[in-house]
Order: C-alpha cells, then sequence, then structure tokens
C-alpha cells in the first residue's frame, strides 16, 4: 500500500486492523493487497477497490473475531462486553414497551436520515462520473435577451469555433443542438411503417463522447457522430423501434421530410444522474440550421461545452471573454446591418461564464438540454432528515434517562460492590451503542418501505440504491455507533452519578436539573415538528395558490393538438370539423398556448425609441374567445370579414403601459419588428394581462398576432375547449379525424391544465416530502411524548392516589398530567413561529404570485400538534387518573 | 471422536497445502481450487478454514520472508503436519474402502 492509494484503501484496511487479531493481521493483510493488486491490473481501480471492501467484510466474521478473546481476554474486555450484552437484553426483555420506543423511534429516525442522504447524496452526484469533469465547463453567457439580466446556458453556434482557435488554454469545445422534436419512422421488411412523436431529439459535435461518458451497447463512439446523417438512440428507443433485433445499421426517417438516417450507436442504459439523457442523438451536420446559423452569435440554440488544459484559470478566460462584445461582437453586428449600442442599450455587459459540468444540475438556474434541480432544495431534504434523526435521538435520551430511578438501584449495589464510574460509563454507553444497531437493523427495511410510500405517492422515483455504493455499508454501523455514542452520552453520565448510599436507602434522584434538560429537549423536539407541519401547510396552500389562481383565462377542459403543423394545409377544415363534433365547445388554432414558452424578440413602435422585448404568438379568429381571454378595448380579429386584420394585433396591459399609452390611445399604433417589413401591425385591440409563463415570473409584454399574417410562426396547436361526460369518446373520434386527415403520423395531445402543473413538478415534491416528513416527525415526537407521560404517570402514582383520596377529580388528575407538556409545546409553537415563517418567506420569495402567509397557519400548527398530542396521551392519563387508590397506597 | 472428522472444505483445503507444499498461503490456494476445480471460494472462507485446521492440529504455520509486493506484509505460510497427512490418508482409505461395498455402478441412460 502507498500514499497514492485511495482514502478508501486505507480505511479498508484500517478497520481490518482494528477487529482483526493481532498475530493474524499481517497474512491477511497481504493476502488482501495481493488480490487487490491483481485485480487492479486486471479489472481497473474501481472494481478493485469494491472487491477489496467485500473481501475484507467478509472476515469481519465470528470466527475471526472470537480469536481475538486470546489476548484480549487478559484484560476482560471481551468478558465484559459479553455481559453488558447479557445486561441490554435483559434491560430490553424487563421493559419491552419502553424498549419498543426506544428502538422503533429511533430506527424511525434513521430510516429518514437514511433516506434523505441518499437523495442528497444522488442529487450531488450528478455528472461526476464524465471524464476530466473537473476541467470542464458548459459555457453560460448574458442573458442578453431580457433587460432583466441574468445568465443562460446556450450560445451562438460559432462561439465554439472562436474558442478553440484563439484561447490556448482551451484543450476542447463540444456542441448540443436541440432541432426541436420529430416524428421518427421506421419501415419494416415487410413495408409496415411504424411512426412515434420523439421528444429529446439533440444533434452534436463528433467528439461528444470525449465529454460525456454514455457508454454505447452498439457502435463505436469514435466514429458514431462523423459525417452526415448518423444517429445514436438510446437503450430504450432501440428496444421500442426494434425489439430484441440489433439496432446497427438500421436506416430510420426524421421529420416531417423522412429523412433517412443511419443508425450508428445505441447507449447503454443512461445514467439518472446526468443533467441530460437523450432519446436520439444525431450527428451536428444532420442538422442543417447549424451549419447556416454557423457564424451566428445570437442563434442561441446550442450549447457549448468547453474543456481546458490542466491548470488553466477558469476566471482568466472568463476575463478575457468578456471583451469578445467590442472586438467581435460588435463587428458582426454591423455586418448584419444591427446596431450594437441599440441593441445594447439598457442591458447588462455582454459577457461569458464558465459554469463548471458538475454544477450544472444544482447551481445553474437553466438547461436548454433537461431539467436543473436546487441545491437549496437538496440542502433541505438533508436537513430535514437530520432533524427527525434528532428528534428520534432526543426520545432516547429523555426516556434513559426519565428511566433511570428504575436503573438507580443497579447502579448503587454495582457501586458499593467496587465498580468504577468509568466502566458503569462504558456499560450504559455499550447499551446505548447496541440498542442504535439494532435499530439501524430494523432501519432498513423501514427506509425501503417507506421508499414505496413515497415513491408510490409522489408518482416519481427515487433513483438511486443504498447498495450500489460500498462506502455506505462502512458507514451505515458507524453511523448507528456514532448516535447510539451521542445518544448515549448524557444518560451514561447521569445514571452513573448516582450515590450508592442515597440509591440504596430509597431516596431516588430527580433532580430538578435532570427534568430541565428533559424538558429543553422535549420543546426542541415540539419546535422541530411544529416548523415542519408550519412548511408544510404553506407549501401545500402555495401549491393551491397556484393551481386555483385565476391566469387569466379558462384553463379548464382544455384538449390540446400539439404538433398540429403536421395537417399542413388540413390545419384549418381540420379545426372547423372538430368545432362540429358534440361536446366541443370551440376549436382554435394557435402557434401555442400558454403553457410556460416564450417567444420573445424585441419591437419598437412608431413615435417612440422604446423597445420591449415581446412574446408574440399567433392566433386565429377564434382562439381568444374559446379560451376566455378579456377584452378591456378595441376588438379582436376578425380576419374572414376584414383582410386587414391580418396586420393587427392584440396587445396586453403590459404592453401598452410599457409604451406609455392608456388602452384607448393604443388602439391604432404601429409596432413595428426591426428585423422585416412583414412585421408592421397596428394595435387592434388590448387585453387584460394574463399569466402565460410560470408564476415564478411576472408578466411581460405580448401581443397576439394573426394566423393570417406573413410574419415568423406557424401553427403548432389546435386548442379544443369541450364539456362532454365521455371524453375518450371525444377524444377518439378527434383522433379518427386527425388518421383520416395525415398518414403515418401519432397525434399528440395533453391537457393544458397538465401541462400548466408541469412547471410546478419540483415544487410539489417539496410539498410531498414535507407532508409525509412532517408527519413522521410529529409520530415519533409522539411516541417519545407517549413514553414520557406512561412514565411520569408510574413514578407519581402514589400521588395521585393521595390526590384522590384527598378528593381529587379524575378531570383535575387529567389536567394536571397534560399541563406540563401542553406548556412545552406551547413554547415550542413560540421558537418554531419565527424560524418557520423566515424560511418560508424565503421559499415564497421564489414566485413572483404567491399567498401572504397568515398568522393562522401558525395557529393551526400548534393546535393540530397540541390535539395530537393529547389524543396520544389521552389513554395513558385516563388509565393514570382513574386508579384506584385504595391499590397503590397500599403498598408501603 | 468427533474432532477427527473433517469437513469437505476443510478436506479440499488441507488437500491443497499439501500439493502446494512450500507454496501454501490463502491467495495461492485460492487460485489453486479455482484453477484445478473450477471452484469460486472466497479468501475469507479460506483462511478461516486454516485457522480451524491450525486449532485441529493438521496444519501448523509460520510467517515467510517479507517481499516487495503485497504492500511489504509478510505471508502467512500452512505446512501439513503429520496428523494431517494421518488424517488424509485415512479418509481416502475409508472413502475407497467404502466405495469397494457399492454393486457396479452405472449412469442410467449412458449405453452399454
Amino acid at each position: 500500500m502507498t500514499a497514492k492509494d485511495p482514502q478508501l484503501v486505507r480505511w479498508t484496511i484500517g478497520f481490518l486492523r482494528w477487529f482483526c487479531p493481532d498475530t493474524l493481521v499481517e497474512g491477511i493483510e497481504g493476502d488482501l493487497l495481493e488480490s487487490y493488486d491483481d485485480d487492479r491490473l486486471a479489472h481497473g481501480q474501481k472494481i478493485a477497490s469494491t472487491r477489496l471492501v467485500w473481501n475484507t467484510l467478509k472476515f469481519f466474521r465470528l470466527s475471526i473475531l472470537l480469536r481475538n478473546k486470546k489476548i484480549v481476554y487478559r484484560n476482560n474486555h471481551l468478558a465484559m462486553l459479553k455481559s453488558y450484552l447479557k445486561l441490554t437484553l435483559r434491560n430490553i426483555s424487563r421493559s419491552k414497551g419502553y424498549s419498543f420506543i426506544n428502538i422503533f423511534g429511533l430506527s424511525l429516525g434513521i430510516a429518514c436520515c437514511l433516506l434523505t442522504t441518499n437523495y442528497m447524496l444522488f442529487e450531488f452526484s450528478f455528472d461526476n462520473y464524465h471524464p476530466n469533469i473537473d476541467r470542464t465547463y458548459r459555457v453560460d453567457q448574458t442573458l442578453f435577451w431580457s433587460p432583466d439580466g441574468g445568465t443562460f446556458g446556450s450560445t451562438g453556434p460559432v462561439l465554439s469555433s472562436v474558442l478553440a482557435n484563439d484561447y490556448p488554454e482551451v484543450e476542447e469545445v463540444m456542441r448540443i443542438n436541440t432541432p426541436g422534436d420529430f416524428v421518427v419512422r421506421y419501415t419494416e421488411e415487410n413495408g409496415n411503417v411504424s411512426a412515434f412523436n420523439e421528444t429529446y431529439i439533440f444533434a452534436a459535435d463528433s467528439n461528444f463522447f470525449n465529454f460525456f461518458k454514455f457508454d454505447l451497447k452498439e457502435g463505436d463512439q469514435s466514429t458514431a457522430l462523423k459525417g452526415f446523417n448518423k444517429v445514436v438512440i438510446s437503450d430504450k428507443i432501440a428496444q421500442k423501434l426494434f425489439g430484441k433485433e440489433p439496432a446497427l445499421g438500421k436506416i430510420i426517417q426524421l421529420g416531417n421530410d423522412r429523412k433517412p438516417v443511419e443508425i450508428t450507436g445505441v447507449t447503454e442504459k443512461q445514467p439518472e444522474n446526468s443533467h441530460f439523457q437523450f432519446n436520439y442523438l444525431v450527428s451536428m451536420p444532420t442538422n442543417p440550421n447549424v451549419k447556416k446559423f454557423e457564424w451566428s452569435w445570437i442563434w442561441t440554440q446550442v450549447v457549448t461545452y468547453v474543456r481546458l488544459k490542466p491548470g488553466a484559470d477558469p476566471q482568466a478566460l472568463e476575463d478575457k471573454l468578456a471583451k469578445l462584445g467590442e472586438t467581435t461582437i460588435k463587428p458582426f453586428f454591423q455586418s448584419m446591418g444591427m446596431n450594437w449600442d441599440e441593441f445594447m442599450r439598457s442591458k447588462q455587459p455582454w459577457k461569458f461564464f464558465m459554469m463548471p459540468m458538475k454544477d450544472i444540475h444544482l447551481k445553474s438556474t437553466d438547461n436548454r438540454l433537461g431539467t436543473v434541480g436546487d441545491v437549496r432544495y437538496a440542502y433541505a431534504f438533508g436537513a430535514i432528515g437530520f432533524f427527525v434523526l434528532v428528534i428520534a435521538a432526543i426520545n432516547f435520551v429523555n426516556l434513559s434517562t426519565a428511566r433511570g430511578t428504575k436503573r438507580a438501584r443497579e447502579v448503587g449495589v454495582k457501586k458499593a460492590l467496587g465498580a468504577l464510574r468509568s466502566s458503569l460509563v462504558s456499560q450504559f454507553q455499550a447499551e446505548s451503542i447496541f440498542l442504535a444497531l439494532l435499530s439501524m437493523l430494523l432501519a432498513i427495511p423501514l427506509m425501503e418501505i417507506l421508499r414505496i410510500v413515497i415513491v408510490s405517492i409522489m408518482k416519481n422515483d427515487l433513483p438511486f440504491s443504498l447498495w450500489s455504493d460500498p462506502m455506505f455499508l462502512i458507514a451505515l454501523p458507524v453511523i448507528a455507533i456514532v448516535v447510539g455514542f451521542l445518544a448515549g452520552l448524557y444518560p451514561s453520565f447521569y445514571l452513573t452519578s448516582f450515590l450508592p448510599v442515597q440509591v440504596l436507602k430509597g431516596k431516588v434522584a430527580t433532580g430538578m436539573g435532570n427534568s430541565v434538560l428533559r424538558n429543553t429537549l422535549v420543546v426542541i423536539q415540539f419546535t422541530i415538528s411544529i416548523a415542519m407541519l408550519i412548511g408544510t401547510v404553506i407549501v401545500v396552500q402555495q401549491m393551491n395558490f397556484i393551481r386555483h389562481k385565476n391566469l387569466g383565462y379558462e384553463k379548464e377542459n382544455t384538449l390540446v393538438i400539439n404538433f398540429a403543423e403536421k395537417l399542413g394545409d388540413h390545419i384549418m377544415p381540420f379545426r372547423d370539423e372538430v368545432a362540429k363534433m358534440p361536446g366541443v365547445i370551440g376549436a382554435a388554432v394557435a402557434m401555442d398556448v400558454p403553457r410556460g414558452q416564450t417567444y420573445e424578440d424585441f419591437y419598437t413602435a412608431e413615435g417612440t425609441t422604446i423597445k420591449l422585448p415581446v412574446t408574440v404568438v399567433k392566433i386565429d379568429d377564434h382562439y381568444f374567445n374559446a379560451m376566455g381571454f378579456e377584452l378591456i378595448a378595441g376588438r379582436i380579429h376578425d380576419t374572414e370579414h376584414n383582410a386587414a386584420d391580418k396586420d393587427g394585433y392584440i396587445a396586453n396591459e403590459t404592453t401598452v403601459k410599457l409604451f406609455g399609452w392608456t388602452p384607448e390611445e393604443a388602439l391604432g399604433k404601429v409596432i413595428v419588428y426591426p428585423g422585416d417589413d412583414f412585421s408592421k401591425a397596428h394595435i387592434i385591440g388590448v387585453m387584460k394581462d394574463f399569466h402565460f409563463t410560470s408564476l415564478r415570473r411576472s408578466i411581460n409584454p405580448m401581443v397576439f398576432s394573426s394566423t393570417e399574417s406573413e410574419s415568423w410562426g406557424d401553427m403548432r396547436v389546435v386548442a379544443i375547449k369541450y364539456k362532454t361526460n365521455d371524453l375518450p369518446q371525444l377524444v377518439e373520434s378527434i383522433e379518427k379525424k386527425w388518421n383520416a386527415t395525415v398518414e403515418q403520423t401519432p397525434m399528440s395531445f395533453s391537457f393544458l391544465e397538465d401541462d400548466l402543473a408541469q412547471n410546478y413538478k419540483e415544487d410539489q415534491r417539496l410539498g410531498d416530502l414535507f407532508s409525509i416528513f412532517a408527519a413522521l416527525s410529529i409520530v415519533i415526537a409522539m411516541i417519545g411524548l407517549a413514553g414520557l407521560v406512561a412514565y411520569s404517570a408510574e413514578v407519581r402514582k402514589k400521588e395521585i392516589g393521595i390526590r384522590k383520596v384527598l378528593g381529587a377529580s379524575r378531570g383535575t388528575i387529567i389536567m394536571m398530567m397534560n399541563s406540563s407538556y401542553v406548556k412545552l409545546i406551547a413554547l415550542g409553537l413560540l421558537i418554531s413561529t419565527p424560524l418557520g415563517w423566515y424560511a418560508m418567506d424565503n421559499w415564497l420569495n421564489t414566485f413572483e404570485f404567491k399567498i401572504d402567509i397568515s398568522p393562522m397557519v401558525f395557529v393551526f400548527s400548534g393546535l393540530a400538534v397540541m390535539a395530537v398530542a393529547l389524543l396520544s396521551v389521552a389513554y395513558l392519563s385516563m388509565r393514570a387518573a382513574s386508579v384506584n387508590p385504595a391499590s397503590v397506597l397500599k403498598e408501603e | 471422536m468427533s474432532k477427527d472428522f473433517l469437513g469437505e472444505f476443510e478436506e479440499l483445503v488441507l488437500t491443497m497445502v499439501g500439493i502446494l507444499q512450500e507454496e501454501a498461503y490463502g491467495n495461492a490456494i485460492v487460485a489453486e481450487i479455482k484453477q484445478r476445480i473450477g471452484r469460486e471460494v472466497n479468501l475469507s472462507a479460506v483462511h478461516v478454514t486454516l485457522y480451524r485446521l491450525e486449532d485441529k492440529g493438521y496444519v501448523k504455520s509460520n510467517m515467510g520472508g517479507a517481499t516487495n509486493s503485497r504492500g511489504g506484509r509478510r505471508k502467512r505460510m500452512f505446512q501439513v503436519t503429520n496428523a494431517g497427512i494421518a488424517m488424509l490418508q485415512s479418509m481416502k482409505e475409508a472413502r475407497t474402502d467404502l466405495w469397494k461395498l457399492v454393486p457396479q455402478l452405472k449412469i442410467v441412460g449412458s449405453g452399454l
């Protein structure tokens, strides 16, 4: 073993030395290292390390461990350990109820913690397996499309060649382009054509595989993406198109022009923890647009990845790239006949940023190729798991100290017989660690159950597996030992502090100091569970708010036919046919429905120098009314009767306001697109603002133009408003109509409400997880509380008996039993209110449109926890209060 | 005596120690078993068995000289003791005797 061996190997060997008898260790260690070296040569570092860990773990068995005794027995350690074990088991069986609460509560806590830790590890593992990941960056740039600034992860195609040619610190550059979604067709030998609407189709430079570790099941990484009309497909697509047949060399047809493309590779199952997965990856020249815009800085449809030479400073490169705007992009604008200064006015300076590839998933806000996570959510889940574990550990501490009186006599006798305090401490520590290990064993199946529950509730996979990582197997017992040790720390010192004379006389120390600590811990527990409940309530309220917020139009009962451009010229007749179907209220054709996409470009108006990024969406005459938008001035398009309306705009309030007009003034004003002459149009109507993107964003300028206009934009959707009891029947007849219109093209449809919900998937997930873990934390806290109440009922048995004899009613006794912890819960509520408010206010601030946090949330959370607490100890306090005084007082 | 009984795996390992002579240590035995009879065995199983055989007195062990490979760790070399040889022999004889008592067996379906 040398210094350059990985940490894992050293830890493993350290572990071996720890448990293995000294006489045997050298021979075993040598054999293990020898086969590790052999494995490393034959199978590589990773497999060798895994095998080493496994092989070492297999030595961790009784027939090796027991050989320790020959040496250790002299010190009596093993014998003591054995006796501790026996005592622990006796204690467990003597008070089964408490032990169950202790072990089950702790294992529930550990299970939650394992689950969230696992989730967190998964989130942090994104992209960490790609080659030379520490030198690989995605090039982000200033979001020059928006006056608000910010950055985004797409660039023009030209950047890659500039980087490769002019900057010596750049080792390699690679681009991925998103040509959009296509219909993919495959013609079998017998002439059958199967066709699919496919998504996640990307185009990549031929050195794609130098950057990304996507292993190929079929095909050669070095040549798969070279040349025209090549495609690498995913294992799932290969299975769908060809079943078990080999896919390599087969020809499929892409898109409406049915471009034949050869399959040159099939990936293995693509890793879940990658910032994108693809279904189809075509070679870059297969998308002719990239060639067409090769020189462009503003055709921002590629993602540029760059690998720097070892030792190169990304910050220095960023500084150099900041000058590109003036030196290179400005001349580009001039050559295009565009005014650079005009374009950049009132915007952030055009800069480039090196986004480390491993941070894309958690730390960037934009990912053209897939989704991004949020580092705050990853930490939030980790923190939740940790807090649940804290609650469980507090149960453990509280119950152990509370039960101290029971153990006091044992401690007294042992001390009287000459036991050292240190050996008593180690007895209690051993007991606590042993219980923690037991809980850990129980926690593993619990965690799997929990995971199944969570997966089924969230309808969303938690894509990770504990068992794939040997580190985790080592970590498990270590975590248990640490938790057991920490949780046992206070009880063991407290319990061993009893003075033998006093405890043997029968005076049990139930000191105040002890109950102060216990009460503090209970307050912490309730602070955490109430805070989590507050979080849950607020997330749920916000999600409800989003779901039911009036978006400014009617999103309900809207069926959207996607890819409607495939109908070609038949699109209008198709719309009219569908509109006549029973159950259909209205059908309309448009570029898109408002579900998050924006199509911004810069517009100005005659008679003003103001330039605005405006989203322009083309709609037909029916769309406005069918979707229930609200008009506040002017009229809507009526191209059937008034041909001039084809150059008419319906602008939203924000547009009109930003141009400095009132709605009435705005009518007849001319809006101009500086790029071409087609897009000169006058405002015929002004509509009320509505939300056409996520509620996280403010409402920006947008206008509706007419389908009849010559300007850019094709008709991509047919929106259908329905009112029917038999939706499947309606969908079927629409589909029949579709199939009669276009051949070999599957219809793709969705419901507007579902599409909108997609925008808030992560938040929905946060809400679901929050509620599950909040519920669990409350359950665990309740288990602990029940234990404490049961215990105090027992200790105060005689007191209660005497009170009853003196005339106390059952009611007063129950009040007495409950009042103590009701105060603690109230205190917990008091502390958790500012904490919960602060955290949730932060979260809500990520939304532009949000609920106000109502004080009722806190009142409700406090009362709910209180009610659950009262209920869960109701039986116990009833029983304590209804005890017959005679039976408890006769004993003395 | 029950101590005089060897399990199947114990016997296998003991035999291998006999075969390997001067070169009998954990990894070599694993490799030899794999090579001779194609059976994958775990290193820890072999070690544990060797120690058990040592307890029973059928093998003895000592540490070999230091080497540059295996991170400088010495090998624990095993030799069969006289008791071990006697044990192997008696087991083999017992088995041969038993085999002789079995009537002429034929594998069903193997033809003539």
